[in-house]
Order: structure tokens, then sequence, then C-alpha cells
């Protein structure tokens, strides 16, 4: 922790002072608001640099990011080195939070656990995404009755239960049969193909209120396709409330691939999660809460990221709470 | 009004046609051999199994054995788990802990989301609204396979204030903890919509109107701002309900409490298919009723929404 608070404090020291793009008048930014229009990504990245719990979820997901590619940068432990001999043992060496029920390095295990979160979490918020900008643009651009087709698919995603409907689709996968990886693969499916509605109903109402526009018929008149409209004009101005909502969404997936493998569905053994690390070592919490403390924390601590990253974007790009 | 009954209805049909389509077809298209499953790790000779397919109708199309499902489920039969006991039975005696379970959660929500946003909406900016924002964050940022067995250890094994599970017959106290960590997550959200609602109301003309017609500040809050601000909450229970039920898998599985959540996590490591997708059917139909009580709600509670 001390490491992240340290990290966390110079990367605040190097970033409050003035605008970064101005170094010629660090002293007086006051003179430039006035002479100088910003935009209102500008705006919000000017608020957005103040706030600490930024920089603060900014550089948890920096770490976990890392941790996520190169965990051996953290750990020199070995997770699946078990050794029953170890058992509940006491820090010692590498496992700098000692040994689980089974002899495995607690703190490697959830090191190396932080990989399949990210993959899942990542992996799910782009098919999402994607999902929700393709269908939520197109049913807001063109309406008539392709729009009334995504809205009915809405409605119906909407009508299934997120983990519920994981539950059912990843006990099928199992009792197919998969590998780790086949399940890596169907948890982001199956978490994508039901997230992606809250974006694509947040694209769509600003599409249709964009679509209204004046900037949107001169572009129309002055001849541009419906595809370069689209992408050029409605696209950017609906681009922030997107941004928040996939940055949430990021974090709920996350936390439903521990929910899942906790609950026995979602990744299984051999791989290494969180969730499956969290369901083993709450059986013996009595006996030692270390085991299940370690793998709560980075779990908690990685939605909170995610989470406080897309509320404080939300908050500098809303005007109305400033 | 009406007309936008007839619509709601029927869009609700549609979506529950669609969804238990969706949760039959996953189970059940290619899901393995069911009479094996149902004779165990037995070998079944070639007349058995003839005569069980006959008998659970395997041999018909797949949509006519969909239609079978959903004229079952309709007639309120769910069929046996894969030990011969009838799903029904086995909800019958998990509904009544569940509900409590739901109510103790949404009592906790109401009394003190609720309670903290108007506050908080009312002193914006305050420390108080400051911390409970940041406090609230925290809260809907742990997942509850974290805040359940960490509740748990704290306040049963730590600090011996509640007992550690709860089983067969509990008590409202033993269902206290998993109530309040159950209704924890909506707690942050209620309190954090009820605030924005609060907040903007408090700005808006009538209750400019209200006040310089000289009416006492707690008569102006508690009639003109809370009536308005409860249209987005009463909303958001309703929706909050899928993720309550999807809540207490976790949570009745952590305090071991005998209700619905804990029926589907058994039935997931016992892999009892049936179980499994007899209270899925179930939740989801109860996810769809609780939306379209919602939305009617809403039309009554606040009559500017007009509907054609």
């Amino acid at each position: 922790m001390s490491d992240f608070e340290s990290v966390a404090a110079t990367e605040l020291h190097t970033a409050t002072p003035g605008p970064a793009g101005d170094p010629n008048a660090p002293g007086q930014p006051h003179t430039l608001e006035v002479s100088k229009p910003r935009s209102a990504g500008a705006d919000a990245w000017r608020e957005l640099r103040r706030r600490p719990l930024f920089w603060v979820a900014l550089v948890i997901t920096a770490v976990v990011a890392l941790m996520a590619a190169w965990p051996s940068l953290f750990t020199s432990g070995d997770p699946t080195a078990c050794s029953l001999s170890n058992r509940m043992g006491p820090p010692s060496g590498t496992a700098i939070f000692g040994y689980d029920v089974q002899g495995c390095d607690v703190f490697a295990k959830s090191v190396y656990g932080t990989k399949n979160s990210l993959l899942v979490g990542l992996g799910a918020a782009l098919v999402a995404g994607l999902l929700g900008m393709l269908f939520g643009v197109t049913g807001g651009y063109f309406g008539r009755w392709w729009d009334v087709l995504v809205s009915r698919v809405i409605d119906i995603v909407l009508g299934l239960p997120l983990l519920l409907a994981a539950i059912v689709f990843m006990k099928r996968v199992s009792n197919a049969g998969g590998g780790p990886n086949v399940r890596l693969i169907a948890l982001i499916a199956v978490l994508g193909l039901l997230g992606w509605t809250t974006a694509a109903r947040v694209i769509r109402s600003s599409v249709i209120t964009a679509k209204q526009q004046d900037y949107v018929h001169a572009a129309r008149m002055l001849g541009a396709g419906s595809g370069r409209i689209m992408w050029r004009h409605i696209l950017p101005n609906a681009l922030a409330p997107f941004i928040v909502i996939i940055t949430m969404a990021l974090g709920s997936f996350i936390a439903a691939e521990a929910t899942l493998s906790f609950l026995g569905v979602g990744l299984q053994p051999p791989s290494q999660s969180w969730g499956i690390d969290i369901s083993h070592a709450r059986l013996y919490m009595r006996e030692n809460f270390i085991p299940l403390a370690v793998p709560s924390t980075f779990l908690a601590l990685t939605v909170l990221a995610f989470i406080i990253l897309g509320d404080t974007i939300r908050e500098a790009f809303d005007p109305k709470l400033r | 009004m009406f007309r936008y009954l007839v619509r709601r209805f029927l869009q609700m049909i549609m979506v529950f046609f669609a969804t238990t389509f969706i949760v039959y077809a996953l189970m059940y298209w290619t899901g393995g051999d069911p009479i094996q499953a149902l004779a165990g790790e037995k070998p079944v000779n070639d007349v058995l199994r003839a005569q069980l397919t006959k008998e659970y109708g395997l041999d018909q199309p797949f949509l006519v054995r969909y239609w079978n499902y959903i004229t079952d489920l309709l007639h309120g039969d769910l069929g046996n788990t894969l030990v011969g006991r009838p799903i029904k039975d086995v909800l019958a005696d998990a509904w009544p802990i569940t509900i409590q379970l739901a109510v103790i959660a949404i009592v906790v929500t109401i009394l003190f989301g609720v309670t903290a946003g108007v506050i908080a909406g009312i002193r914006r900016g305050s420390i108080f609204d400051n911390t409970t924002l940041v406090l609230t964050l925290i809260v809907i940022g742990i997942p509850s396979v974290v805040l359940a067995p960490l509740a748990q250890y704290l306040f049963t094994i730590q600090w011996k204030i509640f007992p550690t599970t709860a089983g067969g017959d509990a008590s409202l106290w033993d269902l206290l903890l998993p109530g309040i960590v159950l209704g924890s997550l909506s707690v942050a959200t209620a309190m954090r919509l009820t605030r924005a609602s609060v907040s903007e109301n408090l700005r808006a003309d009538f209750v400019r109107t209200a006040r310089s017609k000289g009416m006492p500040g707690r008569r102006v809050i508690g009639i003109h701002v809370l009536r308005n601000s409860l249209i987005p909450i009463v909303t958001f229970l309703g929706v909050e309900l899928g993720s309550l039920m999807a809540g207490a898998i976790v949570t009745e599985g952590v305090f071991n409490i005998p209700g619905v959540g804990y029926q589907l996590s058994k039935a997931l490591t016992t892999e009892d298919t049936p179980l499994i997708i007899g209270i899925v059917s179930v939740l989801v139909v109860i996810f769809l009723v609780a939306n379209l009580i919602v939305d009617l709600l809403y039309a009554v509670l606040d009559p500017r929404i007009r509907y054609e």
C-alpha cells in the first residue's frame, strides 16, 4: 500500500501545476481562459485534474493493469506451487501474506488472479461498448422499424437479470466441458451480450437529440453521407456519457466475474481468480482471515477504482454538478 | 392511459416469451443427455431410455418441448428436481425466508438511503453530503462476494453480535445482518438518486412558489419536494429487485439461509439442472412483473406523465 500512496503522491504533485499545454504561462492561467475558448472535453479535463479521487482511481487502475500484464513484477512467488506442509503458514520469504489452506502463496495467487479479472472486464466492456454503440447510434439515427426492433431487443435483454442469465449460460458451457480458455471467452461473451443495453439506450437518446441540431442538418446539406454524419458529427457528442457508462460497467463486469467464479460457474480452479480464492478462503475464515482478506481487497479496490473513475468523469462532464 | 396499459402488457408478454425461450434454449437445446443425468452414473438400457424419452416428451421437436415447458410454467408446474422432489415444494419452502430477507433489505434501503439522500440533497456541499457521497461510492464499489463474508467475519466472529449462520427456522434477528448486507448495495444507489432528485426539485418553480407563500420549510420539504423526489426511487426499487435476487444468491449462500438464492446456489453445486431452470424461470417472471408494476405505479404517482 505504501507504494500505491507514494506513486499517487508523486502523480499528484506533477499534475497539479498549471495547464499542461501552456508552459509559457504557468502563473496566470486566468488570462488564458478569456482569450482561448475551451471545448467541453478540455473543460472537463481541467475539472477532473483537480480531483484527488480521480488520481487515486487512475493510479489503482494503472497498477492493476501492470499487475495483469506482468505479474512477476509484483511477486516472485508461484501461485501454483502449493505444498500442504505450508498449510495456513505465516508469512515467509516471498509469501508476504502467508499461505492458504492448500499451502498456496496467498499474495501470489491474488497477483496472478488480476489478469483473468481484467481480461474478462475489458473484454466484456469492449463487446458491450461496441454493441451498445452500434445499436444505439443506428437505432437513434435511422429510426422507424429498425429503431423499434432495437428497442424491443433491448427490452428483452433488460428482462434477463445479468447474473441469473449468466449463471444459466455458464452452466451450459461447463456441462459441455469447456477448458479454461473456453470459459474465459464464454464469460466475456455472456457479460458483453447482456451488458450492452444501458450504453445503447444512452447513445440512442443522445443521437435522437443530436439529430435535430442545426449542425447535423448543415452537414447533410453539404452532402455528407449517413456514415459520416453518424461518425463525425453525432457520435462525438454522445461520447461522454458513453465513456462513463462503459467505465462503470467494466467495474461491474469484474465484480460479476468474481461472483460467478465464487458460485462455481465462472472460472474454475486451474485458472486463477479472486472469486475462486474468496469462495475457498471463506470456509476457513474462522481459522485464518488473511487468505480471505487479500483477494477481497484486490477485488474491492479494482472494482472501486473503475466506479470512482466513471463517477469522477461523469461529474466533470456534468456542468450542473459544478 | 388504457392504450398505454395494453401496449405495456403486450410488451411484457413478448419479453416473457423471449426471455423464457432464451433460458430454455440455452439449457436444453444441446445440453447433454438429460436421461443419463436422471439415471446418475448407472448405465441406461435401450428399453428404459425409449420409455423415458417418450415419458418426458424428448422425442418431440424443440418448439413443442418449449411450448410444454411454458404451459407447465404458467400452470405453476415446474417439474421435479434431480432427486425427485417437486420444484414447486422446494420453492414454497424457500420463498417466505427470501421475502423476509428482501423486506429487511428494502426497509434498510428506504430508512438509510432515502433519509441520508434527503439530508444530503438539502445540504448540498456540506460535510455530511461529501462524506456520504464518498461512503456510498465505496459501498457501490464493493461486490457482495466481498461484503457478505466480510460482514460475517466482522459482526459474527470478531465481534459476536449476530449469529454466524441463520439455518432452517431463522428468526428476524438472525436475518437482520444478511438483510442489511443485501440492502447495503441499494442503500448507496437510493441515497444518490434521492440526493440528486431532491436537490433538483429544490430549485423547481413550485418550491419557490410554496416558500414565497410563506409555507414552513418542513412542509415544503415533506410534501412538495419529497413527493416529487420519490418517483425515481420507486422505479429504482422495482428494477433493483433483479439485483436483489442476484445478491440473495451470494448472501443466502454465505449466511446459510435456506431461501431461494440458497437453493439456487446449492443447485449449482449439485448440478441440478431442472432446479436451476425452474428457479431462474420463476425469478425472471417475478422480475418482469415487478417492472410492470413499477411502470404502472409511475403513471399513478406522477400525473404529469401522459401516455398518449
